[in-house]
């Protein structure tokens, strides 16, 4: 959508903006607000966050002052750094208090959860991650903010493109606040987008313009509004839950050439995978996929021994996958081809999977002429 | 001059800009050969 309507500024809401001209693009944001209220049978939805680390920072302002405290997920459990990350803002300005998984299942662990709660009183509990690919409790979460009088908000980016295709349940109803990319799983233009209760509606607002934001991209806007669209297709459904199934598939084979599915397999999109027992760390390992032409990440898993920037994951996700149509079979082709791939640092076997990769995308074209 | 205009136009940006359009074309094909794993990332329609 790099479309005329970059070309306009928008400052404000439709029907209230500080420029004239605006009655075009109007009809574009009241388009985008009124498909995601009713694909995610929301009260109220911000549609013009540039991004998602964006529409958290008017969360946060939304609901909080600067030395408030906030109960988020660790970075290193599967955080974002918007969660409290020592180098962003959110670290910097807030008392942030990390909750995390339990080393034995690697799962949330709600009980620490509701004693941490109950021992700092945060004003707002978050809920979401980067790398967790079990499902949240979204009650037990709702139960402990009620118990402290915390609101609670969720950082859907990662998997708010399954709760539009109704493949996973979703935190909307019981959310104060729900934040989220817009160009994940989703698969809309790249962007953020904040849905709420009708009681923070106002807030919300104020927060994103002008608390946080000037002039929204309108284009983007746009966009957001024809891939809300999409998701609302039965087509798109069937997606949502073949990335699922795909992200359950490539675990299981993964598992199956020796490595280990952190928190005992995948319910979304993502497996993070343990893969101490090839010998090669998480850095090296990404190094030789990308070698052979397999775009993946190293990821830390949870009390991971070895630091950050070496890490002893990997983090595997299959939206772009399942969008090019490939199914339960490529998966077990894509495991095989990560295992070649991490196991040799050979660099003309890296060459020779490359070219079966190759091979195999060929098979699946996207965006042809 | 059929269709109706609304926006990017690639023919003309490769003689504008061909450094730039080199990128992009550049980019679309490491998308279209390569296996994208990246949990965060996708291919958008062509309608988005």
């Amino acid at each position: 959508m790099g479309s005329t309507l970059s070309n306009k500024y928008a400052e404000g809401y439709p029907g209230k903006r500080y420029y004239g001209g605006c009655e075009e693009v109007d009809k574009a944001e009241v388009i985008a607000i009124d498909r995601a209220k009713s694909l995610f049978g929301a009260e109220h939805a911000n549609v013009q966050p540039h991004s998602g680390a964006s529409a958290n920072i008017a969360v946060y302002q939304a609901f909080t002052k600067p030395g408030d405290t906030v109960l988020a997920m660790s970075l290193p459990h599967g955080g974002h750094l918007t969660h409290g990350s020592k180098v962003n803002f959110s670290g910097k300005w807030f008392n942030i208090v990390s909750y995390g998984v339990r080393q034995d299942n690697e799962l949330i662990d709600y009980d620490e959860l509701r004693d941490l709660a109950i021992a700092n009183k945060p004003k707002m509990i978050c809920s979401g991650a980067t790398a967790y690919p079990s499902l949240i409790d979204f009650e037990k979460v709702r139960a402990i903010c009620d118990e402290v009088g915390a609101i609670m908000w969720v950082d859907a980016a990662h998997f708010i493109g399954l709760v539009a295709g109704k493949a996973i349940p979703s935190p909307v109803p019981y959310a104060d606040v729900v934040s989220f990319t817009t160009h994940k799983v989703l698969r809309g233009p790249r962007g953020g987008m904040i849905l709420s209760k009708a009681e923070h509606a106002a807030a919300i607002d104020k927060a994103v313009f002008p608390g946080m934001q000037g002039g929204p991209i309108m284009s983007a806007v746009a966009g957001k509004a024809i891939a809300l669209a999409e998701c609302a297709t039965p087509a798109y459904q069937k997606y949502a839950k073949d990335v699922i199934i795909n992200a359950q598939s490539l675990c299981t084979a993964l598992e199956a050439e020796g490595m280990r599915a952190v928190s005992g397999g995948t319910q979304t999109h993502l497996a993070l995978i343990d893969i101490r027992s090839t010998g090669v760390n998480g850095k090296v390992a990404d190094e030789r996929c990308g070698a052979a032409g397999i775009v993946l990440n190293k990821n830390s898993i949870p009390y991971d021994p070895e630091a950050p920037s070496v890490t002893s994951g990997i983090r595997v996700g299959t939206p772009a996958t399942t969008t090019q149509g490939m199914g339960v079979e490529e998966m077990k082709t894509i495991a095989s081809l990560i295992s070649r791939a991490i196991k040799t640092d050979d660099a003309s076997a890296h060459a020779a999977i490359k070219s079966d990769v190759h091979a195999l995308t060929a098979r699946f074209p996207i965006y042809q002429a | 001059m059929s269709e109706t205009f609304y926006g990017p136009d690639f023919t003309l940006l490769q003689k504008q800009d061909p450094d730039v359009a080199a990128v992009l074309l550049s980019e679309l094909k490491r998308q279209q050969t390569n296996l994208q794993l990246i949990a965060s990332e996708n291919f958008t329609s062509r309608a988005v």
